[in-house]
């Protein structure tokens, strides 16, 4: 093309401008709780090791709970396994070709987004 | 690592992950170790003991493909990319180790 309009289609950059697709929030939120995940490991293994070692490990683990910042962490990391673990459940169906249009995809975001909150209020009932 | 057997690696460990991890908190919940010998005798019993094994054999290869995939996302500069890579490997490798000493430690592997 020789001669250039100046482009005025929209651009818009800023992601938090924009209303996201249900669908979006369940991804994006997949990919950070599994980021969470990742970093919450070397901790898990830390109680795993603390709490076979002795008795007094043990107690000390059980007692670590007792810790407001413990259990906002807990919470966390409750929100991440079961956000991880039903939108992954979700993806590998959607890899089999099930719940593939758009409107069940759009029910089982909303489904998937909502389990991750009853995760949390799980373990609020069991925790606090 | 190509990306169909990361692809595969990442669903095949994914399943394993969520089957152990619903038989973990289903069990912590109806049947909860009262005491640290409860805990030690179930964590460290021979079934589960393995059970262990293949659970962080999971979870390592899950989180590699995982925060790989991350990190190519995001990560663009090639020596930063490389330098964060090798750094969760070794990271992982590190845990892998700290984990067999643990299991090992538990006496049934």
């Amino acid at each position: 093309m020789k001669d250039k309009k100046p482009d005025t289609r929209p651009v818009n950059l800023n992601l938090l401008s924009i209303r996201q697709p249900v669908t979006a929030i369940a991804s994006i939120a997949h990919r950070i709780s599994g980021v969470l995940l990742f970093i919450s490991i070397p901790f898990v293994i830390w109680l795993l090791d603390r709490s076979l070692q002795s008795p007094q490990g043990y107690a000390q683990v059980i007692s670590l709970l007792d810790n407001g910042l413990v259990k906002l962490f807990a919470l966390l990391i409750a929100w991440s396994v079961a956000h991880h673990l039903f939108a992954g459940i979700r993806f590998l169906l959607l890899d089999i070709d099930i719940g593939i249009d758009l409107e069940t995809a759009r029910k089982s975001a909303m489904i998937v987004n909502a389990l991750g909150v009853v995760g949390v209020l799980f373990a609020m009932v069991i925790i606090l | 690592m190509s990306g169909m057997t990361a692809w595969l690696i990442q669903r095949v460990s994914a399943v394993y992950l969520a089957g152990f991890l619903v038989y973990f908190l289903v069990t912590l919940m109806i049947c909860t170790p009262k005491s640290y010998a409860d805990w030690h005798a179930w964590i460290t019993s021979g079934v589960m003991s393995l059970a262990m094994t293949f659970f962080f054999l999971a979870l390592f290869s899950h989180a590699w493909v995982g925060i790989r995939d991350v990190l190519l996302d995001y990560v663009k500069p090639f020596t930063l990319r490389l330098t964060l890579l090798v750094i969760l490997a070794s990271g992982l490798a590190f845990m892998a180790l700290w984990v067999i000493r643990i299991l090992l430690a538990g006496g049934s592997v």
